[in-house]
């Protein structure tokens, strides 16, 4: 479970600068898929950089799975974010000089977990996703479908609890963003939490079972 | 004065002790900020940027502490260089006499080495914890560290500006030479050797079976005797003459710079040694690596001492 309590974050605080990316946030995310809709500059990746352990809040509490993540150093942090997230990015970064398989390998690298095992994982999540076939090619040989499907494999390597997707289908095209939401909805069988946040509307044409949250200028709307 | 403070060595290391020291003035100036103001149960935006603050705050710490430590390595490299100038020196022993701030200085300069040594593990266990358990400590620590890191700057510019290239000063032949008195505490050379080994036998037995206070106790009483027995027995051995005994001719380059080694095992490894047993004393915190490391750090110290009584054994059929 996933709980943000009275969150704010400013950017350049105290400065002419100064802008309010969210304000008074309260939530509280279940299992399941969730939306997170708004315009550009609404302040959705922001909500998704907090949960996930990339930065902090400039007030307020975000708690996931009962530990008070806003508050931990930054040690702990690496540990959280290794363990409990996985991240798929709107421009996947992706390691260019790495094959596909070596890109999904790199965030076992530091996990305590004997190189055979961690390559049937990488096997098993890429399997799961469809880019096995690929598995030996580098990064920049692939098309934008399989680099989605690429980083979506990292994001899974981990056996992560949550997963965030930070505009996930903005460079793809319909076909293939119809392919990531059939992923999704086979993720969405496990216990996890899925975080998208997104402002393309082909998620509302799909028969997914999802709660939304829409975002308005760093504030919860209806 | 001139020809001391216009010398390049000086000039470096006045020049990096006081850009160590501004570096810690600004940590100083945070840390009585985090120490008014912390409260780890606050999630207020004052609380976060403090959060924030001290982690860049602890690493400027660390920072200039272990360039602290180096600089000491650079500081006995200096007062050797200025030997060339001062009547009579030799070596660094003649120039650290040259006024009466010298050996404060080192001394000073030892101690707090060995206190930022404990800073660190400290702060090592605080970032290490989900709560910053020893926010307060270590910053009341720091600043008393500080305190004492001002006093030394003080004396680094008092020590060299009152060094007088006109006076004549004593050095190693008269200061540790049989007319300069003998083994302190009085000990001949057999007895203190026997001192030497049993107090290392001691203190590994005492580590391998965690026996802490005898570890610590035999660890202060080797530091000491250590010292004693390089001046006064394994130094001859390094120099091949009976009547040397000076601790930082074996720092030059006739000697290969050994005496960096010698004295860097000795007091690094006590140093570390002392640190890892406050740690378990008064944190109930194992540091078995750092155990270990200042462990293997003193054997390698009485190894290498030991070394050169055998070498010379062998290679002359005596011993001196």
């Amino acid at each position: 479970m996933i709980q943000l309590e009275s969150v704010y974050k400013t950017y350049w605080q105290n400065k002419d600068e100064e802008f309010d990316a969210l304000s008074d946030i309260n939530l509280t995310i279940d299992e399941g898929i969730v939306v997170l809709k708004g315009i550009s500059g609404s302040g959705k990746s922001t909500l998704l950089s907090l949960i996930a352990g990339f930065d902090k809040p400039t007030s307020g509490k975000v708690i996931v799975d009962g530990m008070p993540i806003s508050k931990l150093p930054d040690l702990h942090l690496s540990a959280y974010r290794a363990n409990k997230i996985g991240f798929v990015f709107q421009h996947f970064n992706l390691i260019e000089s790495l094959s596909v398989e070596e890109n999904i390998l790199a965030p076992l690298a530091n996990q305590d977990i004997e190189i055979s095992q961690a390559k049937t994982k990488v096997q098993k999540v890429m399997q799961e996703v469809g880019i096995s076939h690929k598995a030996k090619q580098n990064i920049k040989n692939l098309s934008g479908g399989e680099k989605q499907r690429c980083a979506i494999a990292r994001a899974l390597v981990g056996e992560p609890s949550v997963i965030l997707c930070d505009e996930p289908t903005a460079n793809l095209d319909r076909e293939n963003s119809l392919k990531f939401i059939e992923i999704l909805k086979t993720l969405n069988s496990s216990n996890r939490t899925i975080i998208i946040a997104t402002h393309d509307p082909i998620f509302d044409d799909m028969r997914l079972e999802y709660q939304t949250i829409h975002i308005h200028s760093g504030k919860i709307g209806s | 004065m001139d020809k001391i403070l216009l010398n390049s060595e000086v000039i470096i290391y006045l020049l990096s002790k006081s850009l160590m020291m501004l570096l810690l003035f600004v940590a100083f100036l945070y840390s009585v900020v985090i120490l008014k103001d912390w409260d780890f149960n606050q999630f207020t935006p004052k609380q976060f940027a403090l959060e924030n603050r001290s982690y860049l705050v602890s690493v400027i710490i660390v920072f200039a502490l272990i360039l602290k430590s180096f600089l000491i390595l650079y500081f006995v490299h200096t007062i050797d260089a200025l030997s060339e100038f001062v009547p009579g020196a030799m070596c660094a022993a003649g120039v650290i006499k040259a006024n009466i701030y010298g050996n404060y200085l080192l001394v000073l300069s030892l101690a707090s080495i060995f206190l930022s040594f404990v800073w660190m593990s400290i702060n090592a266990m605080d970032i290490k914890s989900l709560d910053y358990p020893y926010m307060r400590l270590k910053t009341i620590f720091f600043m008393i560290l500080f305190v004492l890191l001002v006093v030394e700057y003080g004396l680094d510019w008092l020590y060299f500006t009152h060094i007088d290239t006109q006076k004549a000063v004593s050095c190693c032949s008269v200061i540790y030479g049989k007319v300069g008195g003998g083994i302190p505490f009085g000990l001949d050379s057999v007895k203190l050797l026997v001192l030497f080994y049993l107090l290392f036998v001691l203190i590994v037995l005492s580590v391998w079976m965690r026996y802490v206070y005898i570890s610590a106790i035999s660890t202060l009483m080797f530091l000491v005797v250590g010292y004693y027995s390089v001046v006064y027995f394994f130094g001859t051995y390094i120099y091949e003459l009976p009547t040397h005994k000076c601790p930082f001719c074996m720092l030059q380059h006739y000697y290969h710079y050994v005496g960096y080694l010698v004295w860097g095992l000795l007091f690094g490894g006590v140093f570390l040694l002392l640190d890892s047993l406050i740690m378990q004393i008064f944190f109930k915190e194992k540091s078995i690596h750092l155990t270990k490391v200042a462990t293997v750090m003193l054997l390698l110290f009485v190894a290498l001492c030991s070394g050169y009584v055998m070498v010379y054994y062998i290679k002359n059929g005596v011993f001196l």
